[in-house]
């Protein structure tokens, strides 16, 4: 027993030294970006980088909390029974293949003195359908008998939530997740080059590419992408690694 | 006295009859088991029994004092969750602070093997430790009634004999009712005091018969007794 213990251990605690190794390897790369981009080398403004990155990363993140819990909400209540999926389902197919870009201009002239909330409205909707999709199929997809073993044991209303729904659509919520947060940083280079905001990335990107600073436009986009593969490493992919570890069978 | 009455209980999928006015008591304290074909509807009226299902007709009546647990066929362990926290899942869905969890089923993971198992997760347990937990699970909320459904059916022959033996002993000692579906009559024959026999006849009662298993315990599966009362049995399925 005590052999198999510590294999089992081994096992365990392997991966998680990878995942550190490989983070801190990538997190030295973007130290020494960086360090270079930020030289003077490029001619990069550190301050409307930084400013910018922290601008839309703040804008992604209200943006993907809305679109987190809006999705939560409208797939449980979807696939909640048969009937309410068959007519809302259609629906939301529709809905999801509508460009969200076409609503710029409407909520533009809706809301034209809150920049801030046109961006982070239009991609709330960009955000939530790979969430929202990825919600009802891991509720398709769900083991009755585990249901019924939450209900025996006792797990009702928000115990049942909190200690079973949710739990068992983690790995489907993540991926979700993960699909919704990439399309949500494609968009947002759009936003902030179509609304007027004070600091974005999209806006800064903007800026150095239309005066035809295109050393420090390419420098600054791969800084960006340095950045975004950096939340990757550290934020989605241990969730997704811890969420799919122990689901399969059971 | 009984803890549950099972009164003509009906219950159709689709225009297909699968129980037909199906009636028994079960007993305080007594090991019945359900035998029969598959299809006959022995884990339908099980799920009817615990409120999972509802029958088309009929009644289930259940002692107000009746504490049910039930054990999977599949085991239905959570996957995110440790063997530990399996076993507590009832507990703590009942609010119990976690350290009188811990408490609580300490002898339940001692009385069922599971020592220094406790921090696996399902995926990494063997099929006959799965339902060790599982059947931990059912334990540690302090059922009256211990529901089984097809229990052993998922692991090999081995490890079912070793887990019908534990079983037994946990059905004497804390003198709980168990009832238990299976398609092996010999596994009832060796668990039950009392078998009923499920046809797959459609046009007759789905209650082919209530037999009485009066062998002595513990029972030796090898005498010529207890090949006569599995022949007797088998052959009133047929």
């Amino acid at each position: 027993m005590r052999y198999t213990h510590q294999l089992h251990h081994d096992k365990l605690i392997r991966p998680r030294f990878r995942w550190l190794s490989a983070g801190i390897f990538f997190l030295i790369i973007a130290i020494v970006a960086v360090l270079v981009g930020f030289s003077g080398l490029f001619d990069i403004d550190k301050t409307a980088f930084i400013a910018g990155f922290f601008s839309s990363l703040f804008r992604i993140s209200v943006a993907y909390i809305l679109a987190f819990v809006l999705a939560v909400a409208i797939g449980l209540t979807v696939s909640a029974n048969s009937e309410i999926e068959e007519m809302f389902l259609p629906i939301l197919d529709v809905l999801q293949s509508f460009p969200s870009f076409v609503l710029f201009p409407i909520l533009v002239v809706a809301l034209k003195s809150q920049p801030d909330l046109v961006i982070i409205l239009v991609l709330t909707i960009t955000i939530i359908w790979p969430i929202l999709f990825a919600i009802i199929s891991g509720v398709k997809g769900r083991r009755e008998d585990l249901e019924e073993a939450a209900t025996i044991f006792g797990a009702v209303r928000q115990k049942k939530f909190f200690n079973f729904t949710l739990p068992m659509l983690l790995p489907s919520i993540v991926t979700g997740s993960i699909v919704g947060w990439g399309e949500g940083w494609e968009f947002i280079i759009g936003a902030e080059l179509l609304v007027s905001t004070h600091w974005g990335i999209g806006k800064y990107l903007g800026q150095l590419g239309s005066s035809g600073q295109n050393s420090s436009l390419f420098f600054g986009v791969i800084l960006l992408l340095l950045f975004l593969f950096l939340i990757n490493r550290i934020l989605w992919l241990p969730l997704l690694h811890n969420s799919t570890k122990y689901q399969a069978d059971a | 006295m009984s803890i549950i009455s099972v009164k003509n209980i009906h219950k159709d999928f689709a225009n297909n009859s699968v129980l037909r006015d199906a009636s028994f008591e079960v007993k305080e304290g007594e090991f019945l088991c359900m035998v029969g074909p598959s299809g006959c509807g022995k884990s339908t009226l099980l799920r009817i029994m615990l409120s999972l299902e509802k029958p088309t007709s009929g009644e289930i009546i259940t002692d107000k004092s009746a504490k049910p647990a039930l054990v999977f066929q599949n085991f239905a362990l959570f996957p995110w969750l440790s063997v530990r926290d399996n076993i507590g899942f009832g507990l703590k869905m009942k609010g119990m602070p976690k350290a009188e969890i811990d408490k609580k089923i300490l002898p339940i993971i001692d009385e069922l093997k599971l020592f220094g198992s406790e921090n696996f997760h399902p995926k990494e347990l063997s099929g006959g430790m799965k339902q060790r937990v599982g059947i931990g699970r059912a334990l540690a909320i302090e059922p009256s009634i211990l529901f089984l459904d097809e229990p052993f059916s998922a692991v090999d022959a081995l490890t079912a004999k070793e887990l019908r033996k534990d079983l037994l002993e946990i059905w004497a000692k804390r003198k709980i009712t168990a009832v238990m579906v299976t398609h092996l009559v010999e596994e009832a024959v060796e668990l039950a005091d009392r078998v009923v026999v499920f046809g797959n006849d459609k046009n007759k009662p789905s209650i082919i018969e209530i037999a009485e298993i009066d062998l002595p315990r513990p029972r030796d599966t090898r005498s010529k007794e207890f090949f006569a009362e599995v022949d007797k049995l088998e052959d009133r399925i047929k």
